[in-house]
C-alpha cells in the first residue's frame, strides 16, 4: 500500500551488528579461501601467489575427482530416499486431523533440532557389527556372521537420509497445504480415479515443494561430514573428509581450500538449476 | 477433514497411513532404542539390556572429561543464545521496517549461512583464527556460532513480525511513546512468540554443533566434540547415556516449541 | 484559534502525488470529517496530522504550533484506528493507563483519569477485561476512552467504526457525537460513509484523488454540490446534462436531455451546456388523472421499475420523450405501496427547489 512506501532507510542501520559479524566471519575467510586456493604448497610450506596448481591437481590426480563424485552420487541417492519417504508424510499431515497432524509435525520438526551425532549413535547401536539387528539375527541363529548393516553406502545413506528427512517434509508440507482442495475434489466429482488426480494434478501442484525440498537435502548432503565418519568408517570418502582430512593432517590449506571452493561452486549451481527450474514451473 | 473427502472413497487412505506409519517408526525408533539401551546395568550395549539401572548415568555425571565438554558447551550456548537474539531480531527489525524493495534481497543475504555448508565456514573460521591467533577460545567459537544461529532469529522473529499490526506500534506513539518504547512495551511482548523460538533455535543449534567447532578446537572440547572422540575410540554405554540426556534436552525444548505454535516458523526456516 | 491548520501541505511518493496542496482548518470543538472513495487521500492526510508521515511539502499546525519535524509521541493528538489497535497484551485499564504513564503522569493522578475515562465510555465495569474479551462495540469504546484520556489537542478518527455491523455503527454514531459535544474536543473524522459524515459534522471535506472538491457544512454539501464528483458521491442523484433554451413564449427553459424544466439558473446564455441535478426524493409521482397543478413543466413518465427497500419506495421512471430517471417516495404508513405498478404512466413534478445546476 502506498501508505507504507513511506518507510524509511533509517531503520537499515538496525542490521549493523549482524552485518560487521557476517563480514569477519563470513565473508572476510571466504575470501581467505579464495586467495589461499591459489596459492602453492610444496614441502609443507605454502607460497602465496596466482598458481592453478591446485585446481589442476583436482582435476588430474584421478581421486579427487573420483571423491566429487561419488560425494555427489551420495547425495543424490539420499534426495531421492528423503522424496519417496517424505511425500506420503507431508500428503497425510495435510489431510489428517489437526491431533495427528500435531504429532506427526513434533516426529517432523524434532530431529530437526536433535544432534546428529545423538541420532548417529542410535544408528550405531542398531546396525553396528554387534548392533541390534546382528544381535538377534546370531542369537535366532538365523545367521551365523555380522551382515555388512554399516561401514558401507548403506548404513550411510540410512543414517544421512534419517538426518535430513525433515529437510523435504517441510517444503513438501508448505506446497501440498497451498494446493485448494477444491480442486481435486472437482477433478473426482468429475470421474477421475484418484491416481489420475494424484499424477495430473496434486503431484504437478506440488512441484516446487518438490523443488525446494530436493536442492536443500541435495545441498546439505553435499556438506555431510560426520555422518560418513561415524557410519561409514573410512570405508566411504566424501569431499567433506577428504578437506577436513587434508588440512588437519597435511596441513595442505591450498589444497583444501580449492576444494572447498569447487563444493562451493557445485552447490551454487544446483541452486542457480532449482531457481531457474522453478522459474520454468511457475511460468507455465 | 479425511483424505477420503479429497479424492473419494476410492484413495488408498489405508495404504498411506500405513506407509506412514513405517517412516515415523523409521524416524523415532532408533531414538527410543537408545533411550532403552542407555538404562542398560551392564557394561556393554545389547538389545533389550539384560537388566536396567542408571550406572552409565552415574558414571557420566561423575567424569571430569564428560562434565567439562558439557560445561563448555553450556557456557556456549548460553552467552551465544541472548547475543544471537539481540543481533537477530535487531535485523529481524530492519527487513520489516525497511524499504520493501530491498527487503527479498538483504533477507537473502542475511540468512546465507544457512545454506553455506557448515564445512566450508569452518575451513574459513579455522584459517583466520590461526591467523589472528584466537583459535581454540571463546573469541572464535561465540562469532562462529553466531553466524549460524542468527538466521534461525531472523526468520522466527521475522515470521512474528509479519503477523503483527503496526497500528499498534502507531497507536503507542499516538499516546506519548517515543519509537523505542513503544517497541519495548508494545511489539516485543507481542512477538514474543517468535523471541522464544529464536532463543530456542539459537540454543540447540549452537549446543548441537560439531562441525565448525571440531576445526576451531585444539584441547578444549565441547560436548559433541567429546562424544565423538569418544565414539571413534570406543562405543560404550557411557555414550548412550549422553546422548539420551542431550535428547532429554532438545526434545523438551523442541516440545516446548512446538506448544507455543511455533511451528510455522519452523516451517519458514525450511523455505 | 485553530487546533489543527494545514496549509497547502502536499504529499508525493516519488511521481504519484497521494495529496495535492490540502487547505484545512479545524477550529476549536469543530467536528470535521473528510469524506471521500478509498485512495483519495483522506488517510494520508490525517496521519500526515498525526505525525506518521512527513509531508512533501507545507505547514501543518497542531495546537498553534508548527509540526514540522515534531515526532508522532510529541504531538498532542488522539488517534482512533480502524480496528482499534487495542493493546492485546494489556486489559482496559492499562490500555487507558499507557498514555498517561508516557505522559509520567503520578499514579494517584493516573487512577482518577483512568476511571473518569472509563466512566465516560460507560465502561467502569470492564476495567479488567482483556481486549479480546470485548464486543466490537466496547472495543471501540475503550480505544475512544485511551485517546481521550491523554487530554489531546485534537482526536484524530480513522474510519472508526469501519468494523462496526450497521445497527452499532448507527449507535456509535450518535455516541459519538454527543461525547464530542460534550468534550468540545477538536476531531477530525475519517470516513467513506456519507451518511456517518452527513449526521456528525460540523464540516466536511470532500475529498477526490488527493484534491479538495469542496469543503462546508452537511446541508450545503448535499444540497449544493459544486462539481460532478461531489453530486455523485453524496447520496443518489439524478444528473443529467442540459441545455437552456428559448421558447415560444419568448421564456427560457432547461431542456435536460428532452426533460423540459423551469429555467432556474439567473443567466439566460443560450446552448450553454450544463449539468442538472435532481434529488430522487423531491420528484413528485402522481396518478395523471389528479387535477394538481403546480407547474406549467408538466412531463408523464412510465414505471419501469420498482423496489420496495421499506421505509422507502424506489422507482425507476422514464420520461416520455426524455431520460430515465430514479424517483423515490417515502413510505407513509397510509399510502399504498402498490400506488403505481409496472407499465403505468404517472406524472411527474419537479418543484423549482428541487432542480439544481452544477457549476463548471
Amino acid at each position: 500500500m502506498s501508505l507504507n512506501s513511506d518507510q524509511n532507510y533509517g531503520a537499515l542501520w538496525l542490521l549493523t551488528p549482524t552485518v560487521l559479524l557476517y563480514l569477519a566471519t563470513f565473508l572476510f575467510p571466504l575470501i581467505l579461501l579464495g586467495v589461499l586456493s591459489f596459492a602453492k604448497f610444496e614441502a609443507s610450506i605454502t607460497t602465496l601467489g596466482f598458481y592453478f596448481d591446485n585446481y589442476i591437481k583436482i582435476f588430474s590426480d584421478g581421486i579427487t575427482l573420483k571423491i566429487f563424485f561419488q560425494t555427489v552420487r551420495l547425495s543424490i541417492y539420499i534426495t531421492f530416499w528423503c522424496l519417496i519417504l517424505g511425500y506420503p508424510v507431508a500428503l497425510l499431515m495435510r489431510s489428517c486431523s489437526p491431533k495427528i497432524k500435531m504429532i506427526l509435525l513434533f516426529c517432523v520438526v524434532s530431529p530437526l533440532l536433535t544432534s546428529i551425532i545423538v541420532r548417529n549413535v542410535a544408528w550405531l547401536l542398531i546396525l553396528g557389527r554387534s548392533g541390534m539387528i546382528n544381535d538377534t539375527l546370531i542369537q535366532w541363529e538365523l545367521i551365523s556372521k555380522p551382515l555388512p548393516l554399516m561401514y558401507n553406502e548403506f548404513g550411510v545413506i540410512l543414517a544421512v537420509v534419517h538426518v535430513y528427512l525433515s529437510f523435504m517434509v517441510l517444503p513438501l508440507f508448505g506446497a501440498l497445504s497451498s494446493i485448494n482442495s477444491s480442486i481435486e475434489e472437482a477433478a473426482s466429482s468429475l470421474g477421475a480415479p484418484f491416481w489420475r488426480v494424484f499424477l495430473s494434478i496434486t503431484l504437478p501442484l506440488s512441484l516446487p515443494g518438490i523443488m525446494a525440498g530436493c536442492t536443500l537435502v541435495f545441498i546439505l548432503s553435499m556438506g555431510v561430514y560426520l555422518t560418513p565418519v561415524i557410519m561409514g568408517g573410512n570405508f566411504i570418502l566424501t569431499l567433506p573428509m577428504l578437506i577436513t582430512e587434508s588440512v588437519r593432517e597435511q596441513y595442505d590449506w591450498p589444497y583444501a581450500s580449492a576444494m572447498a571452493l569447487m563444493l562451493l561452486l557445485a552447490i551454487g549451481f544446483m541452486v542457480v538449476l532449482s531457481s531457474g527450474l522453478q522459474r520454468l514451473v511457475s511460468r507455465r | 477433514m479425511s483424505s477420503q473427502e479429497h479424492y473419494g472413497s476410492r484413495f488408498p487412505y489405508r495404504l498411506l497411513v500405513g506407509v506412514v506409519t513405517v517412516v515415523i517408526f523409521f524416524l523415532e525408533a532408533p531414538l527410543v532404542i537408545l533411550v532403552i539401551q542407555s538404562f542398560t546395568a551392564e557394561s556393554y550395549l545389547a538389545f533389550p539390556p539384560p537388566s536396567y539401572g542408571v550406572r552409565w548415568y552415574k558414571e557420566v555425571l561423575t567424569s571430569e572429561d564428560w562434565l567439562n565438554s558439557i560445561s563448555l558447551s553450556l557456557i556456549i550456548a548460553t552467552i551465544v543464545t541472548p547475543l544471537s537474539l539481540i543481533f537477530g531480531t535487531m535485523a529481524a527489525f530492519a527487513l520489516d521496517r525497511g524499504p520493501k524493495k530491498l527487503k527479498n534481497g538483504l533477507q537473502a543475504i542475511m540468512i546465507s549461512p544457512m545454506v553455506l555448508p557448515h564445512i566450508v565456514l569452518g575451513l574459513g573460521l579455522f584459517k583466520m583464527a590461526l591467523e589472528l591467533d584466537i583459535d581454540d577460545s571463546m573469541l572464535a567459537y561465540i562469532p562462529a556460532h553466531l553466524t549460524i544461529t542468527i538466521p534461525f532469529v531472523i526468520i522466527s522473529v521475522g515470521a512474528s513480525l509479519q503477523t503483527f499490526e503496526v497500528t499498534l506500534e502507531e497507536a503507542a506513539r499516538s499516546l506519548g511513546a517515543s519509537r523505542f518504547w513503544a517497541v519495548w512495551h508494545i511489539t516485543l511482548p507481542i512477538i514474543r512468540p517468535g523471541l522464544v523460538a529464536g532463543a530456542i533455535f539459537s540454543f540447540i543449534i549452537s549446543f548441537d554443533e560439531f562441525i565448525i567447532t571440531f576445526f576451531l578446537t585444539t584441547f578444549q572440547r565441547t560436548l559433541p566434540i567429546e562424544m565423538f572422540s569418544t565414539l571413534m575410540y570406543q562405543v560404550r554405554p557411557s555414550i548412550a547415556a549422553v546422548s539420551t540426556l542431550t535428547l532429554a534436552v532438545t526434545a523438551f525444548l523442541t516440545a516446548m516449541l512446538m506448544l507455543r505454535g511455533q511451528i510455522t516458523s519452523g516451517n519458514k526456516v525450511i523455505k | 484559534m485553530s487546533s489543527v491548520e494545514l496549509k497547502s501541505i502536499v504529499k508525493k511518493y516519488g511521481a504519484v502525488t497521494a495529496v495535492a496542496s490540502i487547505d484545512l482548518s479545524v477550529e476549536s470543538g469543530e467536528f470535521v470529517t473528510l469524506l471521500g472513495p478509498s485512495g483519495c487521500g483522506k488517510t494520508t492526510t490525517l496521519r500526515m496530522v498525526a505525525g506518521f508521515i512527513r509531508p512533501t511539502s507545507g505547514q501543518l499546525y497542531v495546537g498553534g504550533s508548527n509540526m514540522d519535524g515534531v515526532p508522532p509521541h510529541k504531538r498532542k493528538v488522539g488517534l482512533v484506528f480502524q480496528n482499534y489497535a487495542l493493546f492485546p497484551h494489556m486489559s482496559v485499564q492499562k490500555n487507558i493507563e499507557f498514555g498517561l504513564k508516557m505522559q509520567n503522569t503520578p499514579f494517584e493522578e493516573r487512577k482518577d483519569k483512568i476511571i473518569d475515562a472509563l466512566d465516560l465510555v460507560k465502561l467502569r465495569h470492564l476495567e479488567h477485561r482483556m481486549p479480546s474479551e470485548l464486543s466490537g462495540g466496547q472495543q471501540q469504546r475503550v480505544a475512544l476512552a485511551r485517546a481521550l484520556v491523554i487530554r489531546p489537542d485534537v482526536l484524530l478518527l480513522d474510519e472508526p467504526f469501519g468494523a462496526l455491523d450497521k445497527q452499532l455503527r448507527d449507535h456509535m454514531r450518535i455516541e459519538l457525537r454527543e461525547l464530542q459535544q460534550k468534550l468540545k474536543i477538536s476531531t477530525l473524522f475519517v470516513t467513506h460513509d456519507q451518511d456517518e459524515a452527513l449526521s456528525m459534522s460540523d464540516r466536511i471535506v470532500v475529498m477526490s484523488e488527493g484534491q479538495v472538491s469542496q469543503i462546508g457544512s452537511p446541508v450545503e454539501i448535499y444540497e449544493k454540490p459544486k462539481t460532478r464528483f461531489v453530486t455523485d458521491f453524496i447520496g443518489r442523484s439524478n444528473i443529467l446534462s442540459g441545455k437552456i433554451e428559448t421558447e415560444k413564449s419568448n421564456k427560457t427553459c432547461l431542456n435536460a436531455e428532452g426533460l423540459k424544466l423551469p429555467n432556474v439558473s439567473k443567466t439566460s446564455h443560450k446552448s450553454e451546456s450544463i449539468l442538472v441535478m435532481i434529488r430522487p426524493e423531491c420528484v413528485l409521482l402522481k396518478k395523471p388523472n389528479s387535477k394538481n397543478k403546480i407547474t406549467n413543466y408538466k412531463n408523464t413518465a412510465k414505471i419501469l421499475s420498482i423496489i420496495y427497500l421499506g421505509s422507502i419506495i424506489q422507482y425507476k421512471i422514464k420520461v416520455n420523450n426524455g431520460p430515465a430517471l430514479i424517483v423515490t417516495e417515502s413510505n407513509v404508513g397510509y399510502s399504498d405501496p402498490k400506488k403505481f405498478s409496472l407499465g403505468d404512466t404517472a406524472e411527474i413534478i419537479i418543484p423549482e427547489n428541487a432542480i439544481y445546476l452544477i457549476p463548471g
